[in-house]
């Protein structure tokens, strides 16, 4: 099995600790047999990006649903429709996904529909390609699954922009249409789990789950949550 | 010297599909059921669902693309349109806008003024709405999601056409190919069929086209028709007295006569179109066009040629049979049945366009069997009934389809047609009525219509009038 680790994804922002693991891991792929090279994916800054345009643009579209007409959450007083549309769902959805339904009412906006929807459409067809071409020298995709183990509850909402960096390793995967697995791989020193992840070619979550499924076996970390505390 | 104007219109014309089931579920489209009844968490905007393509719709709307000569795009897609309304339970509609399933087509049309090419600019596929149902009474709106999802196609025309008369034409041809295709019943007062109108007025000879104005939803053909010669007046008024016309639209009030601003082009919605993430393409490959194109029925100007060549039928038969669909399948089944292609012409044309007017019914709601009509045609022919009885009888195929063999024989209908019957019975009218005798003695022919009538009425209506004429001009 050939292994490749873009090298993109062990660059700045990536905890030191996170890249340890996941290096750890990889060598112990390595020693079971797999080639395991470093490759330049490319494109991975502009995956965030991307990734954020596209999916609030859903999410603002998807979420329209929830209009307090058939279901869920009802404002008490109102006058008319649209104040009643206005009023539930100001008061019925959190900050997170007000921030998400407005950046995403904005980049399908005409006028602003082809600066920031229809490019971020465009850079997920090169980003597919570069995966396209990472698949022709490569089984599986091998890096962390984020670039840092979980933040404490709350902390990250204060600063969305970091959070959503946080997905940096992810998101390119759902762009790409692609299968993905994550395992865990390690602890860092407050004993959270660090979390490798395996990325795979359309169809072909054969190789991805053979790949994972051989690092558990091999034993060299054991995850337990019970563990934890 | 007054300047000459010119109106340019232009159609969109949305068309309720005839599949059994809704374009992204399997609920029933049927008409008129109770409310919400046929639902299901797709067509009710559920958190979670997705929709799956119902592959008949597209069959369907290839069908209807290339019988109006339309390119296909064999690389389709669905885009989202939103917009918030009750009666949009996700609050969007899943249409086509980038790459719509037909598109570059045309139709000929035939008008006094000849003939003339109206371009088809796209056909798309997209879902229609629930219905909202206003009680001022409760003050509250309830909403129906039957309609939910039924299937929509929607045949936007260039600019084209520049009269009513045109128009008019012009949907009549349109609905006359869905109707053939089988793809809808196009029944506009249930809304199976409805018809927005672009309009814009500019001098003869003008290059540009004019400011436009859209009137929606149009009841009927005759209200469109209305609707445009109204428009197009107050479009040239305006001008006239130096104003300009205003790009909005407006809903047109057919029994006062006038359409007033919805809204105008400033307020105009932005619907925020992109492409529908939960559908993947549609690709059509050549081999189903070219089924599609192989099985395409026979449409309407082929058959009414077809009905002079073959049938012998008059020009006329053929233009009123083959004007729904419906009256050219029971005119060929009955044809088949009774081999008289012109007497099921006649019960067809007379008698059953008859009956539909004076029950406001459409063709597509007939529903005796050919083999009634058959029946019937052939109890005329061997003389077993009369002109009149038939008449009586047709009556009751056309409400309840009854078989007029059994009908004729259970309440004695046969006329009678025995010589040495009817002979007593014109003997006997003869001697109750000797003034009659004697007026037709001294000239007056119209006597012998009075002695026709009292025989008929001798026989309750059963005599065969032809025998009774001759018998009384025998005996006279």
């Amino acid at each position: 099995m050939r292994i490749g680790i873009p090298s993109d994804y062990l660059g700045e922002g990536l905890d030191s600790e996170v890249r340890d693991a996941v290096l750890a891991a990889a060598a112990e792929l390595k020693a079971q047999g797999a080639i395991v090279e470093e490759f330049p994916l490319s494109l991975v800054e502009y995956a965030i990006p991307a990734y954020y345009v596209i999916a609030d643009a859903e999410a603002s579209s998807n979420l329209a649903r929830f209009d307090g007409v058939k279901y869920g959450y009802r404002t008490k007083d109102y006058e008319g429709l649209h104040n009643m549309y206005r009023k539930s769902r100001s008061e019925g959805f959190g900050a997170e996904v007000k921030r998400r339904i407005m950046l995403g009412s904005f980049v399908l906006s005409s006028g602003y529909y082809d600066a920031y929807y229809l490019k971020a459409l465009r850079t997920k067809a090169l980003i597919k390609q570069a995966f396209d071409r990472a698949f022709e020298s490569y089984d599986v995709i091998l890096g962390p699954a984020a670039p840092t183990t979980a933040p404490r509850i709350g902390e990250s909402l204060s600063n969305p922009l970091k959070m959503y960096l946080g997905d940096i390793y992810t998101v390119s995967v759902n762009l790409a249409g692609l299968p993905a697995i994550s395992l865990p791989c390690g602890q860092d020193k407050n004993g959270l789990p660090i979390g490798l992840q395996l990325i795979g070619d359309c169809f072909k979550e054969k190789n991805i789950i053979r790949a994972a499924y051989s690092f558990e076996q091999a034993g060299t970390y054991r995850h337990s949550p019970i563990a934890m505390e | 010297m007054g300047k000459q104007y010119e109106t340019v219109i232009g159609l969109e014309v949305h068309v309720e599909l005839a599949t059994k089931t809704k374009i992204f579920c399997s609920c029933s489209t049927a008409f008129g059921s109770a409310p919400n009844t046929h639902t299901c968490p797709v067509c009710t905007g559920m958190p979670g669902s997705l929709p799956v393509l119902n592959r008949q719709v597209v069959e369907y709307a290839m069908a209807v693309g290339l019988a109006m000569n339309c390119q296909i795009n064999q690389y389709s897609k669905f885009d989202r349109k939103n917009y918030f309304y009750p009666d949009n339970p996700q609050n969007y509609q899943i249409s086509q806008l980038y790459l719509p399933i037909c598109h570059d087509g045309g139709i000929e049309i035939e008008t006094e003024n000849g003939k003339k090419v109206i371009g088809i600019h796209e056909i798309h596929m997209e879902e229609d709405a629930g219905k909202l149902v206003h009680d001022d009474w409760e003050d509250v709106s309830l909403v129906d999601y039957n309609r939910s999802g039924v299937p929509l196609i929607e045949i936007v025309s260039e600019p084209d056409m520049r009269s009513a008369e045109e128009v008019i034409a012009y949907l009549d041809k349109l609905r006359m190919i869905v109707q053939y295709l089988g793809a809808s019943d196009c029944k506009m007062q249930e809304g199976s069929m409805r018809a927005d109108v672009n309009l814009s007025v500019r001098e003869v000879g003008a290059k540009e086209f004019g400011t436009r104005t859209e009137m929606k939803n149009i009841g009927s053909f005759k209200a469109i028709a209305r609707a445009i010669e109204a428009e197009t007046a107050r479009q040239i008024d305006l001008l006239e007295s130096g104003e300009q016309v205003v790009q909005e639209t407006r809903r047109w009030n057919d029994d006062q006569g006038y359409s007033y601003a919805m809204r105008s082009k400033e307020d105009a919605q932005d619907y925020r179109y992109f492409p529908e993430p939960d559908l993947v393409p549609i690709v059509i490959e050549d081999a189903w066009i070219e089924r599609l194109r192989a099985s395409q029925p026979e449409l309407r100007d082929a058959k009414r040629a077809r009905y002079v060549a073959e049938y012998g039928l008059p020009e006329y038969d053929a233009e009123i049979l083959t004007s729904a669909k419906k009256l050219a399948d029971v005119f060929e089944e009955t044809t088949g049945l009774c081999g008289n292609p012109k007497k099921v012409s006649n019960w067809l044309m007379v008698e059953t366009m008859r009956l539909l007017k004076e029950h406001e019914m459409d063709p597509e709601d007939l529903h005796f069997s050919p083999a009634n009509l058959a029946k019937l045609i052939r109890l005329t022919d061997e003389g077993t009934i009369n002109s009149s009885v038939a008449k009586e009888v047709f009556e009751l195929v056309f409400a309840e389809d009854i078989d007029p063999d059994r009908y004729v024989e259970e309440k004695g209908l046969k006329s009678v047609s025995d010589e040495g019957e009817l002979r007593a019975i014109v003997e006997r009218v003869l001697a109750d009525n000797p003034q009659s005798v004697e007026d037709y003695h001294n000239g007056k022919e119209k006597a012998i219509g009075f002695l026709v009538g009292q025989a008929m009425k001798a026989t309750k209506g059963k005599a065969n009038p032809g025998m009774v004429n001759q018998l009384l001009k025998e005996l006279l």
